[in-house]
């Protein structure tokens, strides 16, 4: 019968480790608990803040959500009132009562301005002339 | 090795296999559960758990040429009605008599039978009860059973919720009726269903996928009251918001149309009319006005109306036909100088009377105009004159040229409704050459008020056929994509549409107020024409009755717009009394509007 012989690498690693923190391994019942109870309420801790902001977060969003529905009807509304403050019948009758009149094509001067002029030359050079 | 040593791995490598395989049973059912079929529990555990809403998209805007808006959406609630919670508090005396009228009223949803029973307690299941509840009518609701309003609607006692439902606005109600349409609730074979809205007519019902996007879909977990959970599961797909669409159209150039239209149907107490403005370079409609027409904003008190109902469904600038008469005349003119028949300077006898297959041909007033120019056949709307034109021409160019103008084919404008009449062609059953001859002065021949301001279209730019349009640019998503013109074809070479032009404007230049220029300044081509209306059943005209109509289009060297006018009388009223005067007021309005300078002196030169 042939035996083979290996060097138990890991094993003897994890007992160098043993030997360097004894401290961890030589905790009581009790310490080791509360070492326990300690680390499950440090976890629990970081869950609930991270549900926390979760839920924070959400709300948030809700809200905004909200708000954001509410500023779009808002500018529907703003619309509908912008499309009825432009209605031409409302425009007219209102230019009407204050003594105004559609123009006729022969109310209007057409002036041509000369290719290259500025708007700022064209209108003082045109306000000069009789 | 000992027999007991191999008996020993024998047992092990038994029991090792018995593992293998338990595990791979275990293994080959967790793939089944967790891999395959992972999406099919995953869907029915959340089903459990999970409630998924409707994000409903936002239905795109309608805007006019310059950016003002023509449709848009209003908040506005649907009511639902849950039988067990209000039976409830009807049993138990909860619902004042007020609350129990005010639901009574707002029932339109359901049958009478439903709504009884509802009201009587004995309802069960939730449904619709009324759909776009009016302002003040939330207002009582809210009032009388005490809501309670969330993102999605406001909840009320006794079972009531209002749900929110946009309501489509079109504040300019019905001047655009026709051309823009309205949403329809076209019903659903439940009444406990509700069906959505749909685009019918005009630019709601052409464009009605663009316009309403894509809904979306929200799914989150749910606690037993119907909460959402908000560390729970959450998915959401967005809704794709409907597209923006602005329109070639110009809400000045529309409401001068549509005034001036209803002004001159009243004063001739005429039965009905359209007004098409349109841009012939591009074949951009810059207006389109009927009379009568509707309020798109209540489309469900209309289709009540029987009287209304029949304008609710078309369109009549694009789909109802018309003998268009002499404003004919232009296209026959144009067709017989491009083809080399007459000349500008070709004189005829208009002799009064002319015979063709058996049928006399008169002129308007029954008497001939003696030697007469190509100008003057049109100025004095001689019949006989244009029959003539039209037997020199001849059956196959004459009905060719109708094919290429578009004749007897939709004209591809982008609202829903277009109808093409008819047109007998040369070799169709029962054609004659009296249809050749009568054809020439627009009878025997009916074509949509669309499909002649598109013909004498090509005629004003120089002979390109252009598809007419209504919609300028559509906006999505922040891009804005601009509808180009687009040409058919050239029908006519420049050259002849400018002799045509010509003899237009000369006269544009005595149809003006005291016979002068039709607008001082400026040189418009006009033509009118009335037209005897046919008996559908019998054949023959209306004796007394005629639609008058006009087209004239300005600047006519190098025209800005086209105006077409159609009235259609209860007595017989002419083209230039009652349509002249209505194309003669919108080009006076459109040269100011439009800023086009004039070319001409504007007083008349004395001698």
């Amino acid at each position: 019968m042939t035996t083979r012989n290996h060097t138990l690498q890991p094993l003897l690693q994890a007992q160098k480790r043993r030997a360097v923190l004894p401290w961890y391994f030589d905790l009581g019942g009790k310490a080791a608990f509360l070492v326990v109870a300690l680390a499950a309420c440090l976890l629990a801790l970081i869950a609930l803040a991270q549900t926390g902001r979760v839920v924070s977060l959400s709300y948030d969003i809700r809200q905004l959500k909200g708000e954001e529905q509410q500023l779009i009807w808002e500018r529907e509304d703003l619309l509908a009132r912008l499309a009825r403050a432009q209605d031409p019948a409302t425009l007219e009758q209102w230019a009407r009562e204050n003594g105004m009149e559609p123009l006729a094509p022969g109310d209007v001067t057409f002036v041509t301005v000369p290719a290259g002029w500025s708007p700022a030359i064209a209108v003082s050079t045109l306000a000069r002339e009789p | 090795m000992s027999e007991l040593a191999v008996s020993a791995r024998r047992r092990t490598l038994f029991v090792m296999g018995l593992f293998c395989a338990l595990a791979m049973v275990v293994f080959g059912r967790l793939l089944d559960l967790q891999v395959f079929r992972r999406t099919f529990f995953l869907e029915e555990g959340l089903k459990d758990i999970s409630i998924t809403k409707v994000i409903r998209a936002r239905r795109g805007h309608i805007y006019d040429r310059l950016g003002r808006p023509l449709a848009v959406n209003l908040k506005g609630y649907m009511l639902w009605v849950d039988g067990a919670q209000l039976g409830q508090a009807i049993r138990e005396g909860k619902l004042s008599p007020e609350g129990a009228l005010l639901l009574s009223d707002l029932a339109t949803f359901q049958d009478e039978a439903t709504t009884r029973t509802f009201l009587l307690g004995q309802g069960k299941g939730n449904i619709p009860w009324t759909r776009w509840v009016e302002p003040q009518a939330v207002e009582r609701l809210t009032a009388l059973f005490d809501g309670t309003e969330r993102p999605e609607g406001i909840y009320l006692q006794y079972g009531l919720y209002l749900e929110m439902e946009p309501h489509r606005s079109y504040p300019y109600g019905p001047l655009f009726a026709p051309v823009i349409g309205y949403l329809l609730d076209r019903g659903s074979p439940d009444a406990r269903q509700i069906s959505e809205y749909t685009g019918t007519l005009g630019v709601e019902e052409y464009y009605d996928a663009l316009l309403k996007g894509q809904d979306g879909r929200m799914r989150m977990e749910r606690d037993p009251l119907d909460n959402s959970i908000p560390i729970g599961r959450y998915e959401e797909q967005a809704p794709i918001d409907g597209a923006d669409i602005t329109l070639t159209l110009n809400l000045d150039i529309q409401y001068q149309a549509f005034r001036r239209l209803v002004q001159a149907i009243e004063e001739a107490e005429a039965r009905r009319g359209d007004i098409i403005v349109m841009d012939p370079q591009t074949g951009a409609i810059l207006a389109m006005a009927s009379w009568p027409t509707f309020d798109p904003n209540d489309p469900a008190r209309c289709a009540a109306d029987p009287t209304c109902r029949e304008l609710m469904y078309t369109n009549p600038a694009i789909a109802r036909g018309y003998e268009p008469g002499s404003t004919m005349k232009i296209l026959t003119m144009a067709i017989a100088l491009e083809e080399g028949v007459v000349r500008a300077d070709s004189a005829f006898e208009c002799s009064g009377a002319l015979n063709v297959g058996g049928y006399t041909i008169h002129n308007w007033n029954g008497l001939g105009h003696g030697h007469e120019t190509m100008a003057e056949i049109l100025l004095h709307s001689c019949n006989v004159g244009a029959a003539t034109i039209n037997l020199r021409v001849g059956p196959e160019v004459y009905y060719r040229y109708l094919r290429l103008l578009g004749f007897g084919e939709h004209t591809g404008i982008d609202l829903a409704g277009e109808t093409v009449p008819p047109v007998r062609m040369y070799g169709d059953d029962g054609w004659s050459e009296t249809d050749l001859a009568v054809n020439a002065f627009g009878q025997a021949i009916s074509v949509p008020p669309i499909q002649l301001a598109t013909a004498v279209a090509a005629v004003a730019n120089g002979g390109k056929l252009m598809k007419p349009y209504v919609v300028h640019a559509i906006g999505r998503q922040g891009v804005l994509n601009e509808t180009p013109p687009t040409l058919r074809r050239q029908v006519f070479r420049p050259d002849t549409c400018r002799e045509v032009t010509e003899m237009l404007v000369s006269i544009g230049n005595v149809k003006g107020e005291n016979g002068g220029p039709f607008v001082p300044g400026y040189r418009v081509a006009v033509k009118t024409g009335t037209a005897q209306i046919p008996i559908p059943e019998g054949g023959g005209y209306e004796p007394h009755r005629t639609i008058a109509s006009a087209i004239g289009y300005a600047p006519a060297d190098e025209p800005r717009f086209l105006i077409l006018v159609r009235i259609e009388g209860n007595t017989t009223i002419w083209g230039e009394e009652v349509a002249l005067p209505v194309v003669r007021d919108l080009t006076r309005f459109l040269l100011t509007y439009l800023q086009i300078p004039p070319t001409e002196p504007m007083e008349p030169q004395g001698p």
